[in-house]
């Protein structure tokens, strides 16, 4: 399966998703619109173009468009980096409630220095609290932006 | 480094560095965080920070505005609700939520919180919507324009900053008084609307004195009536709906409140700080000159404020659900 | 000559040392708060609100102003350094700008911008000075029909602004529209694909999804590979435009004014609006048009001089109506009243100090602007050279900060993660993201407006044949179809595959 039909999937399955619940809401008169008129043409216009790109998806290997006819073995390569971002990043945005912006954000740069920047630990930990410190105090107090508050006061 | 040194220099100046509290009572011991369920612009968030500027001086302790909008500001009420009842997180609460809150109802949904969840500390202002036309009407008095309305039933339209929001329902409430019937085209924010009228897109709409005043003066548009039990000081002029005999008053008020289970002595103190705001000069000339009116009103005043609208707006969404429910 | 006479006047005002602080200070934070991702010119007035209560009105508001414009100078930076659109009205500049970056140019690309910036900001203020009332009450004609006429004609401009086929394009754009139609229906107040969540009744933010998909989707992809190497070598010399690029860029920072300065006037998004408008002139106007979406100056310069003119515009409803037009002059208005002004039809002859001192300082504030950001593009590009291994847990946080500031909500951070996995996705297999983000924003407005019209039209469709500015762009669109059916049907039935390929 190449990339352009792997996309394709997506968009046939986001318009058949809105399809699906445009149809139930109502699609009023010419002069009072419905709420489902515009998503439910929306939708079958995406469903159209993605069938479309699905079916064109299938062609002989052209220049042009050579990143979207890369296998799909290349887009599965090299996860490992990005996965590790995403989770740590994940588990910063659960934990900032709970035990407040400064020590939630010193931590989460210092494992994305130590595990995915594979500093030493004295470093990561030196400039994770040094980085984290510092857009406490800029953004927090300089700019008064409101940071996350756990149960400490900061 | 030193040119990042010289922007954190001027940032602070700029900020001006919160002053810091020479001595405290037992509340407030620390900042206090005012939740605006609103976005950050509108005419609410102007009051709750004049508010908050008043406030802290009082209180001897910041109060910081935090804007949660979203929801039509139940997403930022449900915060205050559901923060610990210490007197440290209040909002601003408004009419608004009350619309917001019945609509859900209304529709059978489940809003995220309830009014038994709020404790009302004190009201601070009261707003009445007017009525206002293009320049170019022809209609002169507010007869002319019932008497067209009713010659001519769902033929005029008539804008709204949001549907089912503050300057929505005013006019369902002046349709079903005088049992006219108009075509309502929503827009999204007051700002619109008000271009709409000027531009002459709709026959009419109800707006807020802010705005529509100095429109009015610079002959951009004219004002029919007051949709009030009197006169606006501002504008001497224009008559009252009760002058006129009309039952189709409208009255949003905003206020302070916290979450149930705050301590009476906190609820007091806010209180008290919040009568004296409301009846603060500064406050009240710039309610004035937003064409509000700075009124304290006691929790139980503003409980019973919110009992009244509940139940008109309740019975305003049941009817408007059910001319919706004919058409299909 | 009233004019004349006016400005001169506001410039004694506006040269007094305490404004010209003021106007510093606005313009410095400004900068400070559109270099920074996700807080914006509002949320930079909102927070300095309370700093002018002790001012003069004049002052209050030359400050204030100084930020509503400054921030359109900085928004710039984060957008063609890190491909973070810095504001919403830099999506655009991401496209070309970011490739410019990879190409060691993007030095040259941020001093095209400032440059741009300052013509495009000094040239609305001519046109707010001189016209400012007339344009009120062109402004004022321009109800729902007028409107959905424009946002057709950008949506039919929408299809030829990836990088890739008409045809991989079209699925973005429509994928964008149905975005932008979660939440509650405006004009009825059914739930559409909320499932009972009430943070999705106001939609999906625009700014988390653009930062989501273009910023993190980038910085993913970045982290795959070049972890360990910096990755842009910047000599200094490469920081000054060449002279070609400077020539290229003097069509585009024209017509940027001009089309900036026109589209400001509307209601709703309307930087975001004038940066992609100008984008897509200029790739029409280009003789290589295939070659936008590679780095060209033109696709720079053109959005970023926008942007600025319509700041000027977008006050002009705002000043002689006394009906501000987006958020940030929302604020502004606020600002003025709470020192007892009321901006409306009245406004300029009963307060001409505070007019024309405003003016003035906008002249003043934008020569500060350029000298203040030509060093800084200097100081922002060396910042590459930080090991991209360090720099990379410092942008995701700042992404992240900035977002959540909008609205102290976590849900907001979800769906910047949640669109940054496809935008990662999307950046490896070299779809072009940015048709959608564009389509979520002219969606709304656009269904809205259709809608607004249809009701007050009561179901005929010949309210958009009424005005001759409905009938001029909605024959415009109908041409610019017909001309793409024609690109596409004009070459012989062998290359007829190749032509789609290539799109229009």
């Amino acid at each position: 399966m190449t990339n352009d039909r792997a996309a394709s999937l997506l968009f046939l399955a986001s318009g058949a998703y809105g399809l699906y619940f445009s149809v139930q809401l109502p699609m009023g008169t010419w002069n009072q619109p419905g709420p489902g008129i515009f998503p439910a043409v929306l939708s079958f216009l995406l469903l159209l173009s993605g069938a479309a790109w699905f079916i064109r998806g299938k062609g002989k290997q052209r220049a042009a468009d050579e990143g979207g006819r890369r296998g799909a073995i290349a887009v599965a390569k090299n996860l490992a980096t990005p996965l590790k971002i995403v989770g740590l990043t994940a588990l910063f945005v659960l934990s900032f409630n709970l035990v407040g912006y400064l020590l939630a954000a010193s931590l989460y740069l210092f494992i994305l220095l130590l595990w995915v920047s594979r500093y030493g630990i004295a470093f990561s930990a030196v400039l994770a609290g040094a980085i984290g410190l510092a857009s406490w105090i800029f953004f927090g107090k300089i700019l008064a932006v409101p940071l996350p508050q756990g149960f400490l006061p900061f | 480094m030193r040119f990042f040194a010289s922007i954190l220099a001027l940032a602070l100046v700029a900020a001006g560095a919160p002053a810091i509290p020479a001595a405290a009572a037992d509340y407030p011991a620390k900042p206090i965080t005012l939740i605006n369920p609103n976005a950050p612009g509108g005419g609410h968030d102007a009051v709750a920070r004049a508010f908050a500027s008043v406030a802290e001086k009082m209180l001897g302790q910041p109060v910081v505005v935090l804007n949660k909008a979203g929801a039509s500001t139940m997403l930022g009420m449900t915060a205050v609700a559901q923060a610990a009842p210490d007197g440290y997180t209040l909002g601003v609460d408004s009419t608004t939520t009350t619309n917001a809150l019945e609509w859900e109802l209304a529709n059978g949904r489940k809003p995220p919180l309830t009014r038994a969840e709020l404790v009302p500390i004190g009201g601070l202002t009261v707003n009445v919507p007017i009525v206002v036309i293009p320049a170019g009407s022809p209609w002169k008095t507010m007869a002319d324009m019932i008497a067209d309305l009713k010659a001519k039933p769902g033929f005029y339209a008539f804008c709204s900053g949001g549907l089912y929001g503050g300057t929505h329902l005013p006019v369902e409430v002046l349709l079903q008084a005088t049992g006219t019937k108009a075509r309502h085209v929503p827009h999204k924010g007051g700002g619109p609307c008000l271009t709409a009228v000027v531009g002459g897109h709709v026959h009419f709409a109800n707006q807020w004195p802010a705005s529509s005043i100095p429109l009015a003066q610079g002959g951009k548009l004219r004002i029919l009536a007051v949709q009030g039990d009197k006169r606006l000081k501002s504008i001497p002029d224009v008559p009252s709906m009760k002058e006129l005999g009309i039952d189709a008053q409208w009255i949003q008020w905003l206020g302070i409140s916290a979450t149930k289970k705050t301590p009476a002595p906190i609820l007091a103190r806010v209180r008290e700080v919040v009568k004296k705001v409301a009846e603060d000069d500064a406050f009240g000339k710039l309610l004035e000159s937003q064409g509000a009116e700075a009124r304290y009103l006691s929790g139980e005043e503003v409980a019973r404020f919110i009992k009244a609208e509940a139940d008109v707006v309740g019975k305003i969404y049941k009817v408007l659900l059910a001319e919706d429910k004919g058409k299909k | 000559m009233d004019v004349l006479n006016g400005l001169l006047n506001g410039f004694q005002t506006a040269l007094s040392f305490q404004n010209l602080y003021l106007c510093f200070i606005g313009c410095l934070w400004g900068t400070m708060v559109g270099v920074l991702p996700g807080i914006g010119p509002l949320a930079g007035i909102t927070l300095l609100i309370p700093a002018t209560f002790g001012l003069s009105p004049t002052g209050a508001i030359i400050m204030l102003a100084g930020i509503y414009y400054g921030a359109m100078y900085g928004g710039s930076t984060t957008s063609v350094l890190m491909n973070v659109p810095g504001e919403s009205a830099s999506v655009v500049t991401c496209i070309d700008g970011y490739k410019m970056t990879l190409k060691g140019r993007g030095g040259a690309a941020l001093f095209i911008s400032a440059w741009g910036s300052w013509i495009g900001g000094t040239l609305s203020i001519v046109g707010l000075m001189l016209l400012a009332p007339t344009l009120a009450n062109v402004a004022m004609k321009f109800g729902p029909p007028e409107m959905f006429a424009v946002l057709l004609v950008a949506f039919v401009l929408l299809g030829s602004l990836g990088s890739g086929s008409f045809f991989r394009t079209m699925p973005m754009v429509f994928l964008g529209l149905l975005i932008g139609t979660i939440g509650m229906d405006p004009l009825t107040g059914s739930m559409r694909f909320t499932h009972n969540v009430h943070e999705l009744y106001d939609g999906i933010g625009l700014l988390p999804v653009a930062m989501g998909a273009m910023g993190i989707g980038e910085i993913l992809f970045a982290t795959e590979e070049t972890l360990v190497k910096v990755i842009h070598k910047i000599k200094f010399r490469d920081l000054w435009p060449t002279r070609p690029e400077l020539a290229a860029s003097w069509g585009p920072i024209m017509r940027g004014s001009g089309i900036g300065f026109v589209i400001g006037l509307l209601p709703g998004s309307a930087h975001v609006l004038s940066s992609f408008v100008s984008y897509i002139t200029e790739k029409r106007l280009a003789k290589r048009p295939e070659e936008f979406g590679t780095g060209r100056i033109e696709g720079v310069a053109g959005p970023e001089t926008a942007n600025n003119a319509a700041s000027g515009s977008a006050m002009i409803p705002f000043l002689s109506l006394g009906i501000p037009t987006g958020p940030a002059p929302a604020v502004m208005m606020i600002a003025l009243l709470i020192h007892g002004i009321q901006p409306g039809p009245m406004f300029i002859t009963k307060h001409p100090d505070v007019f024309w001192g405003l003016i003035a300082s906008m002249y003043i504030g934008n020569v500060m602007l350029i000298i203040l950001n030509v060093p800084l593009v200097g100081i922002f590009v060396s910042m590459l050279r930080i090991p991209f291994r360090i720099l990379f847990p410092v942008i995701l946080l700042i992404c992240l900060i900035g977002t959540y500031s909008v609205n102290t909500s976590s849900f907001e951070l979800a769906i910047l993660l949640g669109f940054g996995i496809p935008g990662y996705f999307a950046r490896k297999i070299k779809y072009d993201i940015a048709p959608l983000i564009l389509a979520m924003i002219i969606g709304p407005t656009m269904e809205l407006s259709l809608r607004q019209a249809l009701m007050r039209s009561d179901g005929s469709f010949l309210i958009f044949w009424e005005s001759p500015i409905t009938m001029t762009l909605i024959g415009a669109s109908a041409l610019l179809v017909l001309w793409n059916i024609y690109r596409a049907l004009r070459p012989t039935a062998a290359s007829w595959e190749k032509a789609l390929e290539e799109g229009t």
